[in-house]
């Protein structure tokens, strides 16, 4: 039988510094062994257990959507053990991943509806993978409307900057960017997040919302989201939760009887007014 | 195998010593024996090692299924190429375990086995265990297994059960697996009359006794939806956090994956881990969604109590005490459990 705890092969084939500040990295990662590249079926919202021998494992987003083919982007904050020897990877150097673990964002239910994405911050990579993921020619027809909201403490905190400059351009998307703390050079909106999401008041009818961000963040947005008219059913939170062995048996990462790892990291506000609000 | 119902063996206390050779000879069998400390599992080299007279051993027995510490992969750290254990695990007879202990199994085998995917070193170590459990006749005074869904004679997860009567084992095969080691006792054992199974149902009921009607789980389980109830401060009060709860208890399961190098030679390892630990569930970020014991002790609580019984309709106590037994700020799981259901 295979073994779930067992590491793929990648090989770091790029690497971007994202912000500022220095310690957001992404990682482009191509597997070692073509057979396991096509083991590594995923969709957007799903993640991976990053490892380097000797340092441990991390669960990072898979911020690539499977539409790009030959590579996957791993965007990493340098924060504990593992991430920190990660961001002092060398292109080429090869690194293990174990996946793809965890559910996806719901796109059976997001066909034919409009689709919002809130997000703020460093949480941005699953979501940057469902948008391109929905922008790709074979699948942009199967969504309504897109509109992203999406927000930094400051326009040297945004990651993916020059693809949001790109989407921006884009008549098939409705980007609204915007930071905490404008510079000279910024033009776009200023001010927090949920705020932007209130000015903007997207429509709710047939639309699904995806929020990702810090709690903060999320704890000002659901209130908008509401009184907005999106249900609680509509609306999709990723969650994050320290983790292990990813696959629900670690016991570490639950929230009420269910497990990040393995029945999220997506829940709908339904499944989570249902569970004790820890996490 | 509704046939093999009722047929048990029977065989004279004194020849338990030749049965064991016969198992001796062919596999290697783990038995309970008296240490300083209390009876302890060990590996029978002869037959007089074996000591059955004992209530339960100091230490549950998860262990030969998820040891403390296992090796998940070897490696060396200057190279990237990690070899993941297989390392054959001999045909191994455990005889002698507590019915609850052995429920216990029976619970982990949900989390490892049936739940998708399957955990291949478990697997591996449940595959290569055969289980003789031994029915209780003297609980202790920790003892709570009938409060929470198992019984002095619990046949779940064992592959053979024996009862100890009066001068004479009742012995049972459960699964194909027994029934292929009791077929190697075929000259040694006769069917068990009516009037051996009378007494061997007599002797549970009367341990049953002993326990019966301690307190009512379900109706904890229901106060336990109550997340936010004060009781929860109330209860946790005293805990000091050690940990030691979850070392000892035969459910507990929750485990931590790390790396250790020493020079050109790395392994990466799972360990039991304790949700009493605020490092738990500590993120990279500095949040922890549990800040003090009294979030600590409610997980510990709901898993066992709630988020089991949801996921698997089982409580993952078996009422073996030891948590009990060993807290070092004497916190009582029967106690808490007879106060909070009786307080309203």
């Amino acid at each position: 039988m295979s073994n779930p705890y067992e590491p793929m092969l990648a090989r770091i084939c790029n690497i971007d510094i994202e912000n500022d500040a220095r310690d957001i990295r992404s990682f482009k990662l191509a597997f070692c062994n073509k057979n396991d590249e096509a083991k590594f079926s995923f969709l957007p919202g799903q993640f991976a257990e990053l490892s380097i021998l000797g340092f441990g494992e991390c669960p990072i987003g898979i911020a690539s959507s499977p539409t790009e083919k030959g590579h996957l982007l791993f965007t990493v904050k340098r924060a504990g053990v593992v991430t920190t020897r990660l961001h002092q990877s060398a292109l080429d150097e090869k690194i293990g991943i174990r996946g793809p673990l965890g559910n996806t964002y719901p796109f059976e239910k997001m066909n034919g509806n409009n689709i919002l994405i809130v997000s703020g911050g460093f949480a941005f990579t699953t979501l940057r993978a469902t948008i391109k993921y929905m922008i790709d020619p074979a699948n942009r027809s199967k969504y309504r409307d897109i509109t992203v909201i999406y927000g930094a403490r400051n326009p040297g905190e945004l990651l993916y900057k020059s693809e949001l400059w790109d989407w921006e351009k884009r008549d098939d998307l409705a980007m609204h960017v915007t930071v905490d703390k404008a510079d000279k050079s910024w033009s776009r909106y200023e001010g927090f997040v949920p705020a932007v999401l209130k000015e903007i008041a997207p429509n709710s009818r047939q639309t699904i919302a995806l929020v990702c961000g810090p709690p903060i963040m999320i704890k000002f947005t659901l209130p908008i989201l509401i009184d907005l008219g999106f249900s609680e059913e509509s609306t999709y939170l990723s969650l994050e939760m320290r983790m292990k062995c990813g696959i629900g048996k670690c016991g570490r990462c639950n929230i009420g009887h269910r497990y990040v790892c393995r029945d999220g990291p997506v829940f709908s506000c339904a499944e989570l007014q249902r569970l004790p609000q820890e996490y | 195998m509704s046939d093999r119902k009722d047929d048990g063996f029977i065989f004279k206390n004194e020849q338990l010593p030749a049965l064991l050779n016969l198992l001796i000879a062919k596999y290697r069998v783990i038995g309970p024996a008296q240490k300083d400390r209390g009876a302890s599992m060990v590996t029978l080299k002869q037959p007089e090692e074996l000591c059955l007279d004992y209530q339960n051993t100091v230490m549950p027995q998860k262990k030969f299924f998820l040891p403390q510490t296992e090796s998940l992969a070897t490696f060396d750290p200057l190279n990237n190429d990690a070899k993941h254990s297989d390392q054959e695990i001999a045909t191994t007879i455990l005889i002698g375990l507590r019915p609850c202990d052995v429920l216990a199994v029976s619970h982990l085998d949900r989390v490892f086995l049936e739940d998708e995917p399957q955990d291949p070193y478990y697997r591996k170590r449940r595959e290569a265990f055969r289980i003789i459990s031994l029915a209780c006749n003297d609980p202790q005074q920790t003892c709570f297994c009938t409060s929470v869904g198992c019984r002095p004679d619990s046949e779940d997860g064992a592959d053979i059960i024996m009862h100890q009567l009066n001068g004479r084992y009742f012995i049972k095969g459960i699964t194909a697996k027994g029934d292929d080691i009791l077929a190697l006792f075929t000259d040694y054992v006769q069917p068990a009359s009516k009037h051996d199974i009378e007494e061997k149902e007599h002797l549970a009921e009367e341990s049953y006794k002993k326990m019966k009607g301690s307190f009512d789980t379900d109706k904890f389980m229901e106060k336990t939806d109550d997340f936010q109830a004060s009781w929860w401060k109330n209860i946790s009060q005293k805990c000091l956090g050690c940990g030691i709860c979850t070392y000892f208890c035969p459910t507990c399961h929750c485990f931590d994956i790390t790396d250790e190098v020493c020079m050109h030679y790395g392994r990466r390892i799972r360990t039991w881990d304790s949700c009493m630990y605020p490092s738990f569930t500590l993120h990279a970020s500095g949040h922890n969604p549990r800040t003090s014991h009294k979030e600590r002790m409610r997980q510990r609580i709901m898993h066992k109590f709630n988020y089991s019984f949801k996921n698997y309709q089982k409580y993952f106590c078996v009422g073996c005490g030891r948590c009990v037994l060993h807290c070092p700020v004497n916190l009582d799981i029967r106690q808490i459990i007879r106060q909070v259901t009786e307080e309203s």
